[in-house]
């Protein structure tokens, strides 16, 4: 089912030794990737080392590519290299594209039209509700959501596109079998269902450090776009942007809160003109040109104290306690107004019982 | 010569009668004590052999055996040595027992009788047995005061016990105290919810709490007042009965832990174990299973601080007491059930540095930390827990607001008035509280209209509700409603009792 050509990708992709720039110079060294299970050249002692060099020999002697192969189908990971019809050309931007991704799940969804989020791992309870929103309406109005597979904003962006039942690609730092952090397991066997993930590394990688601002240029790759919720000033979100910046994609960033540690890495990049300043979803797809689609309830008609409540918040985020004592309404009226209001989505709860807008 | 005395044992905290024979026959010297006693019974031989030397009695000098009857169960304790001492007298023909007198009383080596743990909960199953006239020590007469229609004679010293049996001295029965009184004369606490300055919401929901008995956890970061608000929770709950107040009585008189003076608990207890307490203290258990914290905190409050601090272990085995409402303890000696029908209230830190979601400090802890420390609580012990309420940090401004917090005793009439409308509804079935409420039960009376109905369902979906929150809901909104004084729960109920499941949504990390 590989043609010959991908399946010299597919052994070269067995080595750990060799990344994208050293696939790169051993393939020059041929006409044609196949070639390369004719015999191995001198030339690529130099590239790898000797000691590496006698392992591709051996490897090469005893042939291990097919049951490698097949116990890759055996796992449902198809592999997609930069020679197959299924490789998104998008990919060809960047300085050094991935050579194979293996992928699990609808690898259709490489060819569509992808959007990223990306941001810190420790959101801020602003960043989580500004990530939700953002991706929910990007989700809605026909945009695949890319997104790194870390905690925080990566994890709020693949949960909240599953929950609107839009479509999602993870793109990992590690192999299949070493999903990091394991807390997001279960995430990813549900976005290999719903969506797709895909990787550079073959599946028993374990990730290293290394591996995760390499793999940012993959998410910066695919994506028409990519969005920064909330980067702290070294978040590693801005490793994405380089990328992005690099292979011509565009950068959307919202800001802060001056006084938060956590907004520091968006807000610089604001203030240095590298990036657009959006507040809604909407502004990317105006950016875009896309009319969003009108599913907006019809809104209830809230009741008096109701409104009270909302005018209070629309003013500024308040914990329970500060709506009682500001508009003097009773801890019980409180407490099933409140309720009421967020079973309408109009409000929401953040931890430390306070209570917020959701959407202006 | 032969004769019997009776005297009563403790079993957990029920007492069982124990026959004392004493038998003197010719031959050498000599004093046993057979029955299963323990080594305080053994020993029980020389104090009763001085007592009655020094009471200016005749210790007989033959061959002595006492028996204690049902000679295969254990016995324990210093209680038979009165009995043991009269019986011995009775069978030398120095006294002379005409009627049926329950013996309870330790003996001094001058003949002065001493105060034991445990007479009221051996009071009150004897009288239950039919017995009707005791001999009890002095020093136990206040809590032998709160049993009435027997007649309990309290004695100094053996020598009285004696003159009394023999009719050379009259002493009148003990007059039995009025439990209202002391209740009345013992009603002050040091906490009032006066003093806690701001916080309503965590006010209101522990008010919903009193009212319902149902469990409480509260949640935020270090110096909100949960501690404080713990404390002052007694202050707001229903005045005991005396049925409760004999049940709590029972369990401290077995532990010892019953002041004299006072002879009877008249205030909940509210029972404060630190988070190194072992599993074996907070149950109960031990050589002789004695009681533990939760029993002692029986009718009260148990408070447990920092939740998570506790060992799992420790905080899984509280999940049986907390649906039964007593704790089976087995031991090799034993086995025992004790009641414990308490009030958890539960704090803890939204995570392990505290200042998660709050404004007044940054939160340094990673995600896979908090859920760590979260994940210290077991599903099915959240499940038992029916409120979850989160505390917010104090500023400074609220702290010196010169404005006047409601009272405790307001509060408590509230809370009062709620009882009363749910011990008429369960009247019929041998709960008292909403919380209490078996699924059955909650399906009979806490009947929602359709309007609620809608609500609750559209919550569930919008708000990421667990299934186990659906009862909770039901049962805290049926307090709720009692607290309105409205027969049916309607929407508003329901909508405030969803506000106190914040550890059901998934909001949290």
């Amino acid at each position: 089912m590989y043609s010959e050509k991908e399946k010299a990708i597919i052994w070269l992709s067995l080595f750990d030794f060799l990344n994208a720039k050293k696939i790169e110079e051993i393939l020059y060294l041929y006409n044609s990737p196949e070639f390369i299970f004719n015999g191995l050249k001198d030339e690529i002692k130099e590239i790898v080392g000797e000691e590496n060099f006698t392992k591709m020999k051996d490897s090469l002697n005893i042939n291990l590519l097919n049951s490698y192969i097949d116990s890759l189908n055996k796992d449902k990971v198809l592999c997609i290299t930069y020679f197959s019809d299924e490789y998104p050309k998008k990919l060809y931007d960047l300085f050094q594209p991935p050579y194979i991704l293996f992928c699990k799940g609808d690898v259709k969804l490489l060819k569509s039209r992808c959007f990223a989020v990306v941001g810190t791992r420790v959101p801020s309870s602003y960043g989580k509700t500004i990530t939700s929103s953002f991706t929910k309406g990007l989700s809605e109005n026909g945009f695949t959501m890319v997104s790194g597979l870390a905690m925080g904003v990566d994890k709020i962006a693949h949960e909240t596109t599953l929950e609107n039942g839009g479509k999602t690609i993870a793109v990992l730092g590690g192999g299949f079998n070493h999903i990091y952090p394991a807390m997001n397991q279960n995430l990813a066997k549900n976005i290999e269902n719903n969506g797709l993930i895909i990787s550079e590394y073959r599946p028993s990688v374990r990730p290293t450090a290394y591996n995760f601002p390499v793999r940012n240029r993959i998410i910066a790759g695919l994506c028409d776009g990519i969005l920064i919720t909330e980067a702290g000033e070294k978040s590693g979100a801005l490793h994405t942007k380089e990328y992005a910046l690099e292979c011509g994609r565009d950068v959307f960033a919202v800001p802060g809160n001056v006084t938060s540690q956590k907004s520091i890495g968006t807000n610089r990049l604001l203030k240095s003109l590298q990036s657009a300043l959006v507040m809604s979803f909407k502004d990317i797809l105006d950016y875009y040109s896309i009319s969003p689609i009108n599913n907006k309830k019809s809104l209830k008609q809230l009741s008096f104290d109701e409104q009270i409540v909302v005018n209070y918040l629309k003013q500024e985020a308040m914990s329970l306690n500060d709506l009682h004592l500001k508009s003097g309404l009773e801890i019980k009226t409180l407490n099933s107004c409140l309720t009421t209001l967020q079973i309408n989505g109009l409000i929401k709860k953040l931890p430390g019982n306070e209570f917020m807008i959701s959407e202006q | 010569m032969l004769s019997k005395t009776l005297s009563y044992g403790l079993y957990g905290i029920d007492g069982f009668p124990v026959l004392v024979e004493a038998d003197i026959s010719n031959g050498l010297p000599s004093f046993d004590i057979v029955g299963l006693g323990d080594t305080a019974i053994k020993e029980a031989k020389e104090r009763v052999k001085s007592s009655i030397k020094n009471s200016g009695l005749n210790y007989p000098t033959n061959k002595i055996t006492i028996n204690l009857a049902p000679a295969d169960r254990k016995k324990e304790g210093t209680l038979y040595d009165l009995a043991i001492a009269v019986a011995l007298l009775s069978a030398s023909g120095q006294v002379n027992i005409k009627e049926k007198f329950v013996f309870i009383g330790e003996l001094s080596l001058d003949g002065t009788i001493r105060g034991v743990n445990g007479v009221l909960p051996i009071l009150i199953s004897a009288k239950k047995n039919g017995f009707k006239k005791f001999i009890v020590p002095e020093k136990n007469s206040k809590e032998a005061g709160f049993i009435s229609d027997v007649e309990i004679y309290t004695l100094k010293n053996l020598r009285q016990v004696v003159n009394f049996l023999n009719g050379e001295e009259i002493v009148l029965p003990l007059l039995s105290s009025k439990f209202e009184d002391v209740l009345k004369s013992d009603s002050v606490y040091s906490e009032d919810f006066a003093n806690v300055k701001g916080q309503a919401s965590a006010k209101r929901a522990l008010e919903i709490a009193a009212a319902g008995g149902h469990n409480v956890l509260m949640i935020g970061p270090p110096g909100s007042g949960k501690t404080m608000l713990a404390k002052c929770f007694p202050t707001i709950l229903p005045d005991l009965t005396f049925e409760e107040s004999l049940e709590i009585t029972k369990i401290h008189s077995v532990v010892g832990q019953l002041d004299y003076n006072k002879g009877i608990i008249t205030k909940r207890p509210f029972r404060t174990p630190h988070h190194t307490a072992s599993q074996i203290s907070i149950t109960g258990g031990g050589q002789n299973a004695k009681p533990g914290e939760i029993s002692m905190a029986h009718n009260g409050v148990l408070f447990l601080d920092e939740m998570p601090e506790y060992s799992r272990q420790t905080l899984e085995t509280l999940r049986q007491p907390l649906e039964d409402g007593e704790i089976t303890v087995s031991r090799a000696n034993m086995t025992v059930t004790y009641p414990a029908n308490f009030t958890l209230i539960a704090s803890m830190n939204p995570c392990p540095c505290g200042f998660y979601g709050s404004k007044n400090g940054e939160c340094r802890c990673t995600p896979a930390q908090i859920h760590k420390y979260l994940s210290k609580l077991s599903g099915p012990l959240m499940d038992r827990i029916d409120l979850h309420i989160e505390v917010d940090s104090v500023n400074f401004s609220d702290l010196n607001d010169k404005s006047v917090e409601e009272s405790s005793s307001c509060i408590k009439e509230r809370v009062n008035k709620a009882r009363e409308v749910q011990l008429k509804r369960f009247l019929s079935s041998n709960i008292y509280s909403n919380a209490q409420m078996n699924h059955a039960q909650t399906k009979k009376y806490c009947q929602l209209n359709e309007e609620s109905e809608k609500l609750l369902q559209t919550a569930f979906n919008t708000l990421n509700l667990s299934a186990r929150a659906y009862d909770r809901i039901l049962k805290v909104a049926r307090t709720i409603a009692d607290l309105d004084g409205e027969l049916c729960i309607l929407p508003q109920h329901i909508a405030e009792a969803i506000q106190y499941r914040s550890l059901d949504r998934k909001y949290w990390v």
